[in-house]
């Protein structure tokens, strides 16, 4: 215990990794310098060099005082972590509080054999919310991992851990090649290709040869034909080797409690989240993939990873037939039961789906009546699929709530799947308008935990479904609370 | 996952303003198997009466400022000689915001006033409200962040103040309830919260020590 309660810094390579991410940020800056330079303007390239050299100056200074300032300590119960360049801020986070984490190995971790941790905590403040442990040896990883994981079992009095892990899902070839052929590759591919065949001239001192070619394939409608299906292949392939690289690998393994999540090829990333923290299971169907019956699987968890900046849901199956996710589902977290049927909406919905106000129409219709009333087709043709897209929303409002599920569907073109535990949810919303109070129809939002707040609206279900969904929250929640 | 069926109302939706009505009074729910009968408690409390005055005001002043904005937009319109479209897009505006001013300010915080209620118990904070769109949010108090009494300027005039209880996804506001009600009602919510709270960890402790 007094050797786990020692100071520990980080590995010094994780000098050398920020400084190769400076450099990759102060290239083109130095490119742009020496065209400057080149093109006669010297003054300015001398400026711009000397505020480059400052800015790198400013920099080493920085990571390496953020490397002296850096420590971490692994207490019994708390994560103490002492960070910061100029200023250092010192935080206690207690074990209990973190909900998942995320191992990754880049290439340059994976070069000197070291990897680093991402621990994600419940706070309402985002910019705290993640703890980045970014460069450990594999020991030091695997010793804050096996303390989290005794601290969760303890909590839940599981002292013996069964480490019987099942693979759940690995990605398959064909399902990356279904993805590829109804993603936007093809239609941003296709493009990009035949307009580097045609530059290809430009670029190669080839005299002409290859536009003459393509003139003399365009000619004939066979050699036309063949040509377009080369390009659509080598699109295909090579947007294959792109998802390949990015969701390759792509594997779901489950313990007992604990679910992993591991992808990447260059990359490799585990996450690891405890299934009692899944909130709810989102199955996506987005419109071309639709038609395949490829869905994509997410996961709302308590906190979610910050990425770049932004939030993403947890992914689950990237891209799976719907069938085989239902299956794997069922299997593993059997808590999120997936019921097939579920009821629709009546006639009223749809009545309100319909007279509910647009103001983009009515502002097309000003503008079109009074610019050119000839463009009256405009308008015409924007109602026409207004009135579709609102029946295609009105079909697919779905609701099912029993005693331990509740599932939930909405949306348009992309539809969402949502299965949810009432215990998870923390607020629950009916409203009703005038009208609705006419039809006696109610909408019911539900505010399931997540940051942001992920929330589902059914619109328009009858009140007597809302009233009887908000009593069996009421239920279940003063049961969860006793 | 062996269930019984339960009583779903979308299958029986033709018979919906017979059953709705049924339910509107005694709620029926389906119980483990067994029918049971409980009242839909909705919430009882209202707010201070002084808040149809401060509502007006706040509407009064905001109004005012988008009329000020929309009549100097106008006369620059003219003064500019500006298209034809942007007078008529302008007039349109106009005439929609002075249908709003005058439903906020006569009507809606009247029957806003009389229709906001808000119920507390040791289980829930239930808030009832809307003007023509209602609104019934059920908020467990486990869930449960932070509760603050906050009094602006207004507030503090009329001797009001109002409540937010903050929750992981969201917060929600009582507004101008009495001074001295509102700091009783923050302390007796940070009780509750604070009592469910050591409730749950309690519990943990319990099942750790088994």
């Amino acid at each position: 215990m007094m050797q786990m309660n020692k100071r520990k810094r980080l590995h010094p390579l994780w000098i050398g990794y920020e400084l190769l991410i400076v450099m990759k940020d102060v290239i083109a800056p130095i490119v742009i310098a020496g065209a400057l330079y080149l093109q006669g303007h010297a003054l300015w390239s001398l400026i711009a060099l000397i505020g480059m050299f400052i800015f790198i100056c400013y920099q080493i200074i920085g990571i390496i005082f953020s490397w002296k300032n850096y420590y971490y300590v692994v207490n019994e119960h708390e994560l103490e972590i002492n960070e910061g360049r100029f200023i250092t801020k010192k935080r206690f986070i207690p074990l209990t509080r973190i909900i998942s984490y995320e191992q990754k190995t880049s290439f340059y971790h994976k070069f000197f054999k070291l990897t680093s941790l991402e621990l994600l905590t419940a706070t309402t403040n985002i910019d705290e919310a993640t703890i980045r442990l970014p460069m450990l040896t594999a020991d030091e990883a695997h010793e804050i991992i096996g303390r989290l994981e005794k601290e969760t079992n303890h909590k839940n009095c599981e002292e013996r851990i069964e480490h019987k892990e099942l693979a759940y899902y690995r990605m398959k070839p064909v399902e990356i090649f279904y993805y590829v052929i109804t993603s936007l590759y093809i239609v941003i591919g296709l493009p990009i290709i035949s307009s580097l065949i045609t530059k290809i001239d430009d670029l190669m001192p080839l005299e002409g040869v290859v536009l003459t070619l393509i003139k003399r394939l365009i000619t004939s409608p066979v050699s036309l034909v063949i040509s377009i299906l080369v390009a659509f292949i080598v699109t295909v392939i090579i947007s294959f080797f792109i998802v390949y690289f990015r969701h390759g690998n792509f594997t779901v393994t489950a313990d007992e409690k604990r679910l992993h999540i591991s992808k990447g090829i260059l990359t490799t990333s585990t996450f690891t989240i405890q299934k009692d923290n899944i909130n709810g299971i989102i199955i996506e169907r987005s419109f071309p993939r639709r038609l395949f019956s490829i869905v994509s699987v997410k996961a709302v968890t308590q906190g979610d990873m910050l990425e770049e900046d932004e939030i993403k849901k947890q992914i689950l199956f990237p891209f799976i037939r719907e069938s085989r996710a239902i299956a794997i589902l069922d299997e593993m977290l059997p808590n999120y039961p997936v019921a097939k049927k579920m009821c629709s909406v009546s006639k009223e919905a749809l009545f309100l789906h319909m007279i509910h106000p647009s103001y983009l129409f009515v502002i097309i219709i000003f503008f079109v009546f009074y610019f050119g009333p000839e463009y009256w087709f405009i308008p015409i043709i924007y109602g026409i699929g207004l009135i579709i897209l609102r029946i295609i929303k009105a079909k697919q409002t779905k609701y099912l709530y029993e005693d331990d599920i509740l599932q939930l569907q909405s949306g348009v073109l992309t539809t969402n799947v949502t299965m949810t535990a009432w215990e998870k949810i923390d607020e629950l919303t009916v409203s009703q308008t005038y009208l609705e109070k006419k039809l006696y129809v109610a909408t019911i939002i539900f505010t399931i935990r997540e940051k942001p707040t992920y929330n589902v609206m059914i619109e328009h279900i009858p009140i007597a479904d809302a009233l009887q969904m908000l009593t069996q929250y009421r239920e279940k929640t003063e049961h969860l609370t006793r | 996952m062996n269930i019984h069926s339960p009583l779903l109302f979308c299958h029986y939706y033709n018979y919906r303003i017979l059953i709705a009505n049924i339910v509107l009074e005694v709620y029926i729910f389906h119980d483990g198997g067994r029918h049971a009968m409980m009242q839909l408690q909705e919430p009882t409390q209202t707010i201070s009466p002084k808040a149809t005055k401060l509502w007006r005001i706040e509407a009064l002043i905001f109004f005012s400022i988008i009329f000020i904005i929309a009549s100097v937009l106008l006369v620059m319109a003219y003064y500019f000689s500006w298209m034809m479209w942007i007078k008529i897009v302008l007039y349109i505006l106009i005439a929609y915001i002075f249908i709003q001013a005058v439903v906020s300010i006569a009507i809606k915080p009247i029957y806003l006033q009389r229709t906001w209620r808000y119920e507390i118990s040791d289980d829930f904070i239930q808030l009832k409200n809307g003007f023509l769109t209602v609104q019934y949010t059920v908020i467990p108090t486990i869930k449960i962040e932070y509760v603050t009494a906050d009094q602006g300027p207004l507030l503090r005039k009329y001797n009001l103040a109002s409540i937010t209880i903050g929750t992981v996804a969201s917060s929600h506001t009582i507004p101008a309830l009495p001074e001295d009600e509102a700091h009783r009602l923050r302390y007796e919510i940070a009780q509750i919260a604070k009592i469910r709270h050591e409730a749950s960890s309690d519990m943990s402790m319990d099942d750790a020590n088994e």
